[in-house]
């Protein structure tokens, strides 16, 4: 009897093969429930890294879940990586006074990232612009760091594709202030958000900072 | 006709059914697809509490609905845990110095507003270890019986001893400072994260606070 099975261990049988009409329906029976049992909501269980990094027969989307570290992945075709999206940019440059000017250029901070796809960046319309590749809801950080204005006015702005604005202030003697969005709701594709900067304390000061892009829904 | 069948509902015969191979094997795909339909996001369903508390049959890792309260659980083999882990501590009153960026006071685990007593442990005065990598919300409150009467006062998240993630300035005659870092990627196991205060001046200052932190991923 030739007993192949499907790739959730379901039997399959040739005509040939000598087993009763109950036999195999019960053994299908079983053999599903074992199957739906393993599967969960996840394709494959590891105990660990080494168990992960040793799967086999994945196709792009599918899903594993690591029982140490309690991690849910996602295999893209070529890597697992955690199944929440996220992605972190850096920046740093001179910011003149007196205008509100785009944070530089933003560069890719893959340790720190998990999806190389859900962002992207362009200095087309000005530079320190991330763009959200896809439609969705998104948690967004906007951390500047270095160089105290010590007079003046001082503050970060968000614009969500170009006209919605968000603003939070830098007090004056301060360098380090973070403008947080838990629940950016981007309804089209390919959606800039433009980080800039502004001070008025004379003179150039250059900023370093970092941004914090998670898919949430 | 007796008709058997396993915890998912997928129909089994007796010998003595005296169905035809065709009616069992349509009845079987029939009841397969509702069982593999089930599991999409749930293994089970249920109207309330008084529902969840009387399943039977599930096994580690099972995960159901509860719909008056819109909630995902998961069965940890013991209880049904709300599936996003989220625990919150209080802070206890500290006396900070002013001029020096300090960690806030002894950490409490409040256990009736937290899902998990896991995902962190208490690390130190002001600090949790975040056991597992992954992405986290956090938020953290700090607030004095007085005033900030200091000319800087902050609040600030701060990874392994060194790594500023995210601050918050407060006005000088402020009681309170907020900080929320909504998608702080952890990307080493046990990484110790520290809930930090500083007045510029004013002498000492009696702070007291709440952390509070959510797994999303």
């Amino acid at each position: 009897m030739t007993n192949p099975t499907t790739p959730d261990g379901i039997p399959r049988w040739e005509i040939s093969d000598p087993v009763s009409l109950v036999q195999v329906s019960q053994a299908l029976g079983d053999a599903t429930q074992t199957a739906l049992n393993k599967r969960e909501r996840y394709d494959f269980v590891w105990a660990n890294d080494a168990e992960r990094i040793a799967q086999l027969a994945m196709v792009q989307g599918s899903r594993g879940y690591q029982v140490d570290t309690e991690t849910e992945y996602l295999y893209d075709s070529r890597d697992w990586s955690p199944a929440i999206q996220h992605a972190e940019w850096t920046f740093s440059t001179s910011i003149p006074s007196g205008v509100v000017t785009g944070v530089g250029t933003m560069t890719f901070d893959s340790a720190k990232s998990t999806s190389t796809t859900m962002t992207s960046t362009t200095t087309s319309g000005g530079t320190g612009q991330i763009v959200i590749n896809n439609p969705g809801l998104y948690a967004y950080t906007f951390t500047r760091g270095n160089g105290t204005a010590s007079t003046g006015r001082a503050f970060l702005d968000l614009l969500l594709d170009q006209d919605n604005l968000m603003r939070h202030n830098l007090f004056v003697n301060e360098d380090i202030t973070t403008l947080v969005v838990p629940n950016i709701r981007c309804v089209d594709f390919q959606v800039p958000l433009f980080n800039k900067f502004y001070h008025s304390n004379g003179g150039s000061l250059t900023v370093v900072g970092r941004v914090t892009v998670t898919r949430i829904g | 006709m007796v008709q058997l069948s396993i915890p998912d509902g997928i129909k089994k015969w007796q010998v003595t059914d005296g169905l035809s191979f065709q009616q069992m094997s349509s009845a079987m795909s029939d009841s397969m697809q509702i069982a593999f339909n089930k599991r999409e996001r749930a293994d089970w369903v249920w109207a309330n509490s008084g529902e969840r508390s009387a399943q039977t049959g599930m096994v580690q890792g099972s995960r159901g609905y509860q719909i008056d309260t819109e909630t995902e659980y998961i069965w940890d083999n013991s209880i049904w845990n709300i599936t996003r882990p989220h625990t919150e501590w209080t802070v206890a009153s500290k006396s900070i110095s002013s001029s020096t960026v300090t960690d806030v006071g002894t950490l409490t685990l409040d256990a009736s507003a937290s899902t998990s007593s896991t995902q962190a442990t208490i690390a130190g005065q002001g600090a949790i270890t975040v056991v597992n990598t992954g992405v986290y919300a956090f938020h953290g409150l700090v607030w004095t019986g007085g005033i900030f009467s200091g000319s800087r006062t902050f609040a600030e998240i701060n990874q392994g001893g060194s790594n500023t993630i995210c601050r918050n300035n407060s006005v000088n005659t402020e009681t309170m400072v907020n900080i929320c870092m909504p998608n702080m990627r952890i990307t080493v196991t046990n990484t110790t994260v520290y809930l930090r205060f500083f007045q510029q001046s004013g002498g000492s200052l009696s702070v007291q606070g709440r952390i509070r932190l959510t797994r999303l991923g």
